[in-house]
């Protein structure tokens, strides 16, 4: 057949092809108007805003942020200082930082669909939604040391992949001219971004107006510990408030676990859960933002890496109330592995520029697990696959230990090999994956809350109630 | 003031979801993926409504901020641009296990993004090459480039003769020459 023939053809059929995707039925949309009018709004303020305190928008959205606050996780009352607990590595397993009061009118956890209530960062902003990934609040912490301050200046870590912010030191608060003394934080130095009385004048283009620059606290909250907090929505909140915030912020210490809706059990080796370095940084999927959320109360770890000290393999966890994927036996792609039904699919390349892998179990029950690492891993991916046990969705199930450790566990180990053979042996077996929690215990009191905001709580028992037990999920047979 | 933007914005996006939709799962390859796009992208349109407004189509400008929005996010996914530590794996893009691919949808989802988001354009918007070159923000001729790219991949997938090794770095001749030559069902076994 000739070329110029062929290439008809073959357009023709890649033609075909799309319409043929494009017309399948389509499943249930995720899309919301609302949240659009939310995001698209809460972005026009911060424009807004970020134009008249002089922040270029860029910059000022790149702030990576950082530590961990729970609006929904009320730690109760805590007159004393800063933990002393604080270090220059975080943990992998509770969140460094929590907000221990806020004001009422703050949006409450109600959503289920959000990322991320605690923090925003990149998140989309909104005071007046009950959407907490709209909290107007933004906390950034960094690990003691990872800071200097010389002179008149902090200089904080950036963005160390340097595509958001430019390379090198920043300001905790953004920039870093003008700081102005602010009153001590728990007894601890503090300043002020700008001047916060100060107003300047500005050409808007229809004349000169008035602006005041974004109030930006920044505070050391240990020794060589430092934080900001700053509010999106409103320029200039009060002073007193936004010390007020600061001095209620929790560092280190006891903290709320984060939850992990996936255990490894009987893992050969030593595996860990990798910390984040100076400071935590999220995801971010178009709107949303990934690492750790909100479900139910609990603060689950969405996307974490765990290593043995020579294979690092990252997870995904995927809580969403969705319909089942395809993955069922027979589809190619896709295979049985400790009772789940698994698609293990190659991805693009790697930083390092090798091929990666992912094994994922998107078809259990609403929740989708994946583990990915390099193609050469996949032998070793497949065999920690097989000593995964999921844990559903109910967070009274989720586990504080992500990698149990053998007396931790009390079920027995996988029948699926440990063996050297790189892929376990394809299963025959046709049981469904295994079913999700049915246990009884109740949900975390948080999750249902209607009430507004962790308003200074004095609470004794302060510490949200989920499980911590290594084996709330029945093991696959 | 907002109001009437608000309700127009509404309007406009609730005709035109399936369609952005189909535009996005074209894309992505993936619903959950499609979804976060037209999400992000209709987030997008709503920040740019007035210029939207103002354009000679706003389809056309819709479809610009989608298929961006899909470049962008593959260009710079977060775990091209953040890691929790230097050794985090890539996360995916979009794609079926090559493989497996038997057929042209799958060996069109083992195209580059870049690649596919061009035969999309050219091929199921039915865009000229000057147009899917504005909407691509790029050149005419980066547009032909990409178009020869995808087809001379699309080609050696599915010649009858084709060597593996001619395959291009998409691997999609590789795989599915691979499984015509008649090689294991499950080629990541072996890996």
């Amino acid at each position: 057949m000739p070329e110029q023939s062929r290439d008809g053809v073959l357009r023709e059929s890649i033609g075909r092809a799309f319409h043929e995707m494009a017309d399948k039925e389509q499943p249930q949309s995720r899309v919301s108007i609302q949240q659009a009018l939310r995001g698209g709004r809460a972005r026009l303020r911060r424009r807004r805003l970020m134009r008249a305190a002089g922040v270029p928008v860029l910059a000022a959205a790149a702030v990576s942020a950082i530590a961990v606050g729970s609006i929904s996780l009320p730690l109760g009352s805590h007159t004393q200082g800063p933990s002393t607990g604080t270090g220059r590595h975080f943990s992998a397993l509770a969140p460094y930082a929590t907000f221990g009061w806020l004001p009422a009118r703050e949006p409450a956890a109600r959503s289920q669909q959000t990322a991320l209530a605690q923090l925003n960062t990149w998140g989309t902003i909104d005071a007046t939604t009950e959407d907490l990934n709209d909290g107007p609040w933004e906390l950034t912490a960094y690990a003691v040391g990872a800071c200097h301050r010389a002179g008149n200046q902090i200089d904080c870590p950036s963005d160390h992949q340097g595509l958001l912010q430019p390379k090198g030191p920043v300001h905790p608060c953004g920039s870093n001219d003008g700081e102005v003394q602010a009153p001590p934080v728990n007894g601890r130095q503090a300043f002020w971004e700008h001047n916060p009385d100060q107003v300047d004048k500005v050409n808007d283009g229809k004349g000169q107006s008035s602006v005041s620059h974004m109030r930006c606290l920044t505070w050391e909250y240990a020794p060589g510990g430092w934080a900001s907090l700053r509010n999106y929505v409103e320029i200039n909140p009060s002073k007193q408030l936004v010390v007020r915030i600061a001095s209620k912020i929790r560092f280190g210490g006891q903290q709320p676990s984060f939850k992990f809706a996936a255990q490894f059990r009987n893992l050969p080796g030593k595996w860990r859960v990798v910390p984040p370095a100076n400071f935590y940084l999220f995801r971010r999927v178009g709107h949303k933002l990934r690492y750790m959320g909100v479900q139910h109360g609990a603060l689950l770890a969405e996307s974490y890496t765990i290593t043995d000290g020579a294979t690092t393999v990252g997870v995904n966890v995927n809580v969403f109330p969705s319909k089942r994927s395809q993955c069922i036996k027979g589809t190619p792609g896709c295979r049985v592995i400790n009772g789940y039904h698994v698609k293990v699919q190659k991805l693009g390349r790697g930083q390092d520029g090798r091929q990666q892998v992912e094994i994922s179990a998107p078809d259990a029950d609403n929740l989708s697990v994946s583990l990915s690492g390099s193609q050469q891993s996949l032998g070793l991916l497949l065999r920690v696959f097989a000593h995964m046990t999921m844990l559903g969705t109910n967070p009274a199930a989720w586990t504080t230990q992500p990698i149990a450790t053998p007396q931790a566990s009390t079920s027995p180990p996988p029948t699926q090999s440990t063996s050297s053979s790189p892929a376990p042996t394809q299963s025959t077996s046709t049981s469904p994956p295994p079913t999700q929690s049915t246990s009884t215990s109740p949900l975390p009191t948080q999750s249902t809350s209607t009430s507004p905001l962790p308003t200074q709580s004095t609470s004794t028992s302060p510490l949200p109630t989920q499980s911590t037990s290594t084996s709330p999920a029945p093991t696959p047979s | 003031m907002t109001q009437p933007r608000d309700a127009e914005f509404a309007d406009f996006v609730a005709t035109r979801e399936a369609s952005l939709r189909r535009l996005a799962i074209l894309l992505c390859q993936d619903w959950h993926k499609a979804d976060d796009l037209v999400q992000s992208a209709i987030t997008k349109l709503y920040v740019h409504w007035r210029k939207a407004k103002a354009a000679d189509s706003m389809d056309a400008y819709v479809r610009a901020i989608v298929v961006r929005e899909f470049l962008d996010e593959r260009r710079s996914s977060w775990a091209r641009r953040v890691t929790l530590t230097s050794q985090l794996p890539d996360r995916p893009a979009a794609g079926i296990d090559p493989e497996t691919a038997l057929d042209m949808q799958a060996a069109i989802a083992s195209l580059p993004p870049r690649q596919r988001a061009t035969l999309v354009l050219r091929f199921y918007c039915d865009l000229s090459v000057e147009q899917a070159a504005q909407v691509l923000g790029c050149t005419p001729g980066t547009v032909k480039s990409q178009t020869a790219k995808a087809l001379t991949s699309l080609r050696i997938a599915f010649s009858p003769n084709s060597d593996t090794t001619h395959a291009d770095a998409t691997g999609v001749g590789s795989s599915v020459a691979a499984r015509r030559g008649g090689r294991g069902e499950e080629g990541l076994n072996h890996a």
